[in-house]
């Protein structure tokens, strides 16, 4: 019996069963391909599918998110409690129809006079700012323009940098009056050179990127930033980045950073 | 620039911080082959037809026995039992039971410095009980682990009186750390009874291996804390049992709760629920028994209204 229990054993791990299971199962992930520049990967989409999320249809798909929070929120929110006291204003890179505003607000006091302003897509912010006026939330400013964030306090950023063609360190080194606090959720790093990818998202398709997170952090610090937490982003369904037949670029875990300016 | 260890730095408070390696960290090659093997074994138990047919002799407690016994030994948590007597039972006779032995009291003293993501939600609910109380009891705490990763996050005040509650083995290392830290706010003891008069209780990940149940304990106490956290617990939408969990070293009975139960059980006794989180990276998945295994393990915080 416990021979032929072995046998199995044997026989499994030589067909590498495991393996050829798993590499199965990523085929159900809705990421494709690796590509070197965001134009590679925005040309290897099919022509008939739309891309980014500036459609009307694309626009309410993060709707059921709307006063919730997620694990990886927290460590968001233990920064933001300490930075929002002393700060009269949010810039919310992607904040998409102000998620983040509305879900924090349980959690944090935010001051009379703060700001929110949340930066996304025409179609969004369209959808984001009737929203706003429905629910009466006041201090809820939205705009499709990056600069805006010259001069604010805070930047939080959950799940963006990796659909945005522009670099972070970009928008910062364009900015001359910097946000003291910077706080980066949910995006894929790895040790691994930077790389490119599609993600299908139904109804549209997106161009996706990775970053090595050396570089990554380090571009953020020549702007002046200091890192002072980092996180594993323990959440499979916004957490994980594979992509079939290339095992190596496989993400299991996103990052959360948080920077200060000083 | 960039270190890629995690070496407890002064985050928040001026330092510059390293990046946290978690002891979860999926990067792991022996964890990956091991997920990869966990993976299959499950999709094939759970095909239809499979578990029609294991499901089949279930009324059948010898057919039961076959089923925990046949489980390969990498298999962490095994069968299905009614109580922690019985669990304890059926366990095999040449391995040790429980936590309290020397060489396994220093597992998680590397743990010291690592802050999980399932760690923030308690963090924030801790910071805020601060302000009002200093006295916080950690009930399964290990050698302090969690007072040592927290510190880098929470200013504790001056007057703070961190007291551990674990086995004997573990408190006598947790003792020693202390001693080679110089760390007089942190102390030790292995009754649960002390908890009483405390502002905070802390309970991470070791409500599933105590016998009695939350309430219980708590039933002991004169004066109940004001506020409780409860984090990194098995929690079913719709049932409970007792399971074998078994690593490495040794065996240990272990609670999978009903989730309204366990929250009307701590209502009952005047506390109400605050806040709620999932860690869905953890799971218990007990072979042969897909309905009684959790994926997710919940965090709860309660606070005191009577």
């Amino acid at each position: 019996m416990k021979t032929q229990t072995w046998r199995i054993r044997r026989a499994a791990k030589l067909l590498r069963l495991g393996e050829v299971y798993e590499t199965i199962g990523t085929l159900r992930s809705p990421f494709r391909g690796v590509y070197d520049s965001w134009e590679d990967a925005r040309s290897a989409i099919p022509e008939d599918r739309k891309i980014g999320y500036d459609h009307p249809d694309a626009a309410p798909m993060y709707l059921d998110f709307l006063d919730k929070i997620r694990l990886s929120d927290y460590a968001a929110l233990f920064w933001l409690k300490s930075a929002i006291a002393e700060s009269t204003s949010v810039f919310d890179l992607g904040g998409n129809v102000g998620l983040e505003c509305y879900a924090f607000q349980k959690y944090l006091h935010y001051p009379g006079n703060l700001r929110w302003i949340v930066c996304d897509v025409p179609e969004v912010t369209r959808l984001g700012r009737k929203l706003a006026q429905e629910r009466n939330m006041t201090r809820l400013v939205f705009t499709e323009d990056v600069c805006q964030a010259d001069g604010t306090d805070i930047l939080l950023t959950a799940g963006t940098l990796q659909c945005m063609e522009t670099d972070l360190s970009v928008i910062l080194s364009q900015l001359s009056r910097k946000p003291r606090h910077l706080i980066v959720n949910r995006v894929p790093l790895y040790n691994g050179k930077a790389f490119c990818t599609v993600r299908d998202l139904p109804p549209v398709m997106l161009v996706y990127r990775v970053f090595n997170r050396i570089e990554f952090i380090e571009s953020v610090q020549a702007n002046g930033y200091k890192l002072m937490d980092a996180w594993d982003i323990a959440e499979p369904a916004c957490g994980t980045c594979i992509i079939p037949f290339h095992p190596d670029k496989t993400i299991r875990n996103y990052s959360g950073l948080y920077f200060r300016a000083d | 620039m960039t270190q890629l260890v995690n070496t407890g730095a002064d985050v928040g408070r001026g330092g510059e911080a390293h990046i946290p390696v978690s002891p979860f960290s999926a990067a792991d090659p022996k964890l990956i082959r091991k997920n990869r093997r966990k993976a299959l074994v499950r999709a094939l138990l759970e095909i239809g037809p499979v578990r029609a047919l294991v499901d089949l002799g279930k009324p059948f407690p010898s057919y039961r026995k076959l089923l925990n016994i046949g489980a390969p030994t990498w298999i962490k948590y095994r069968g299905v039992y009614l109580s922690f007597e019985e669990a304890r039972a059926a366990m095999p006779r040449n391995i040790r039971l429980g936590y309290d032995h020397e060489e396994i009291a220093g597992i998680y003293e590397n743990y010291a410095n690592v802050v999980l993501a399932s760690d923030y939600p308690a963090i924030l609910c801790l910071q805020e009980a601060l302000q009002r109380g200093s006295r916080v009891f950690d009930f399964g705490g290990n050698v302090g682990i969690s007072f040592y990763a927290w510190q880098r996050y929470l200013n504790y005040p001056r007057d703070i009186q961190w007291v551990v509650c674990d086995l004997l083995s573990v408190i006598q290392r947790g003792e020693r750390l202390a001693f080679q830290r110089h760390e007089k706010r942190v102390s030790f003891t292995t009754q649960f009874e002390d908890a009483d008069g405390f502002d905070f209780l802390l309970m991470s990940g070791c409500l599933q291996y105590v016998e009695p149940r939350a309430h219980e304990l708590l039933g002991r106490l004169k004066d109940l804390p004001q506020h409780i956290v409860v984090n990194r617990i098995p929690l079913h939408d719709s049932r409970e049992c007792v399971t074998l969990q078994n690593i490495q070293w040794m065996a240990s009975p272990y609670h999978v709760f009903h989730r309204e139960r366990f929250i009307s059980e701590m209502q009952n006794l005047g506390y109400s629920l605050v806040d709620a989180w999932v860690d869905a990276q953890l799971d218990c998945w007990i072979p042969f028994y897909p309905e009684y295994s959790v994926s997710g393990y919940s965090g709860l915080y309660f606070r005191r209204i009577i």
